[in-house]
């Protein structure tokens, strides 16, 4: 029967466990206490990252929940004293930073956090971040309309702070090259993106600033991207900078969605950096039209203007007060004719060739004007109701009052 | 006229054909006002078509034309 049960003597003695009198025995409350000994002191006021779950705010005012990642999970406490002194409200999934205390509870068999201090981490610190250097940039004065630059109508050299391998770089090319051919683009190469990179864009406005004449003008930004990756535009140093440009500055920072600091700031906000682009750009084929169209509005005015000059005195030409030789009138006709050929000719050289110099035109001018001719000895009639130059003869009817104007003054006369 | 900007010379333009539209501008300073109206609007196609824009490149290495 011994045989039956051989293969247990067939386990290899060395196996076997240990007596436990032979060693030294904890009791429960020993190891927790040597547990204590090495933890508390080794995790004493320490940093942790992760993020909020089971939050609880207990009624006697503190506040339990638990610190977890992906892969752990620790229990923490915070006392009311050090809740109460919270800006913000703890919520389950925020990413957060506490500094505290590893502290073990015996009684319990578990060990916690006491949290002294807790700060949002991730996008939630960024956004408080942001929040707080907006109130605090706003309330300065930074954002305010009346110190708003306007932009210039005409941009001839444009200055633009962003990285040469950018989208926004190569949009901001495109738009300009197609609306506005003749403009210079100036790029302050700067990366957009990481630490310390917010030196960068100051550099580039400052750089514009001392130079001018490369930039009428200057556009910041850089395509779209996390709230991370846009922080830089977010930095107050980069705030502050905008602030002290004496050339207007565009922020134009990714999506239409997204807002900045450098936005509030700046003198004009774009949506996106091709935005920015139009903004300062004007569309030269529209523009080129419009001048065209003031120059046709011009020549029909001087144009219109000339022929209503040449009514007047070809009303006093033929009116009924010129009682002279057929000659004089014939003389006159002649001179007149002369003045309107060269009035012609004039504005024919003029609308065919913008720099022509025109010699002695003033003179033509100023024996076209009314007033000229009655200095040479003619009058003009004009009927006393209606004030109106009387042309020729069949326009008087037997009786009417007029007015005859000499170069001295007017005579009333009746129309036999 | 170099130095003038050419929004001013746009609402220079205005203004003429405004005085000109009134007609209450005597005969020589209509024909004054043609002549600058003429001048400006030279100014400002000159300003748009005169010159082709260009690509500067400014770092660190210095400055650079590029396409």
């Amino acid at each position: 029967m011994s045989d039956l049960f051989s293969y247990l003597s067939e386990e290899p003695a060395e196996e076997k466990k240990p007596k436990a009198a032979e060693e030294s025995v904890y009791s429960v409350h020993e190891l927790s206490i040597r547990i204590k000994g090495v933890l508390e002191p080794e995790f004493d006021d320490i940093w942790v990252e992760g993020e909020i779950s089971n939050y609880k705010r207990h009624s006697s005012g503190h506040h339990y929940f638990s610190l977890k990642d992906e892969r752990a999970v620790i229990s923490c406490v915070m006392w009311r004293s050090t809740g109460d002194k919270l800006d913000f409200s703890p919520e389950n999934g925020q990413k957060i930073r506490i500094k505290g205390s590893v502290s073990v509870y015996e009684a319990a068999g578990r060990y916690q956090i006491d949290v002294k201090r807790m700060i949002l981490s991730g996008i939630g610190y960024l956004q408080a971040q942001f929040e707080a250097l907006k109130m605090k940039l706003f309330e300065e004065g930074l954002f305010g309309q009346a110190h708003k630059k306007k932009l210039p109508l005409l941009v001839k050299n444009l200055g633009v702070v962003t990285a040469e391998t950018g989208a926004a770089f190569q949009d901001i090319k495109k738009v300009i090259r197609s609306r506005s051919p003749f403009m210079n683009i100036n790029l302050f190469n700067a990366r957009v993106q990481g630490k310390g990179t917010e030196t960068e864009i100051i550099d580039g406005i400052r750089y514009f600033n001392s130079h001018p004449e490369l930039a009428d003008v200057i556009i910041i930004g850089r395509g779209g991207g996390s709230l991370e990756d846009l922080w830089t535009f977010n930095e107050e140093s980069v705030a502050r900078a905008i602030w002290d440009s004496a050339l207007p500055v565009i922020s134009a920072v990714g999506h239409e969605i997204d807002f900045s600091i450098s936005d509030f700031v700046a003198d004009v906000r774009a949506a996106t950096p091709s935005h920015a682009a139009e903004l300062v750009s004007l569309n030269m084929s529209e523009e080129l039209h419009k001048i065209g169209q003031y120059e046709s509005r011009i020549n029909n005015l001087v144009v219109s203007y000339f022929n209503y000059q040449k009514e007047i005195i070809r009303g006093i030409e033929n009116s009924h007060a010129f009682k002279m030789p057929a000659d004089i009138i014939r003389n006159y006709t002649v001179g007149l004719d002369n003045l309107e050929d060269n009035f012609d000719a004039y504005f024919l050289q003029k609308m065919n060739k913008e720099n022509m110099r025109l010699e002695g035109f003033d003179g033509i001018l100023r024996s076209l004007n009314p007033e000229s001719v009655l200095n040479r000895g003619y009058a003009i009639v004009r009927d006393k109701k209606t004030s109106k130059i009387i042309p020729d003869v069949k326009t008087t009817s037997h009786g009417q009052q007029v007015e005859i104007k000499f170069r001295d003054g007017s005579a009333d006369a009746e129309i036999d | 006229m170099k130095e003038m900007k050419y929004e001013d010379a746009v609402k220079k333009l205005t203004e003429i054909m405004e005085k000109l539209e009134s007609g209450e501008v005597p005969l020589d300073k209509t024909f004054e006002l043609y002549e600058e109206g003429k001048k400006l609007i030279t100014f400002c196609r000159n300003q748009l078509t005169e010159a082709e824009g260009k690509i500067l490149k400014i770092s660190k290495n210095g400055t650079e034309e590029i396409k």
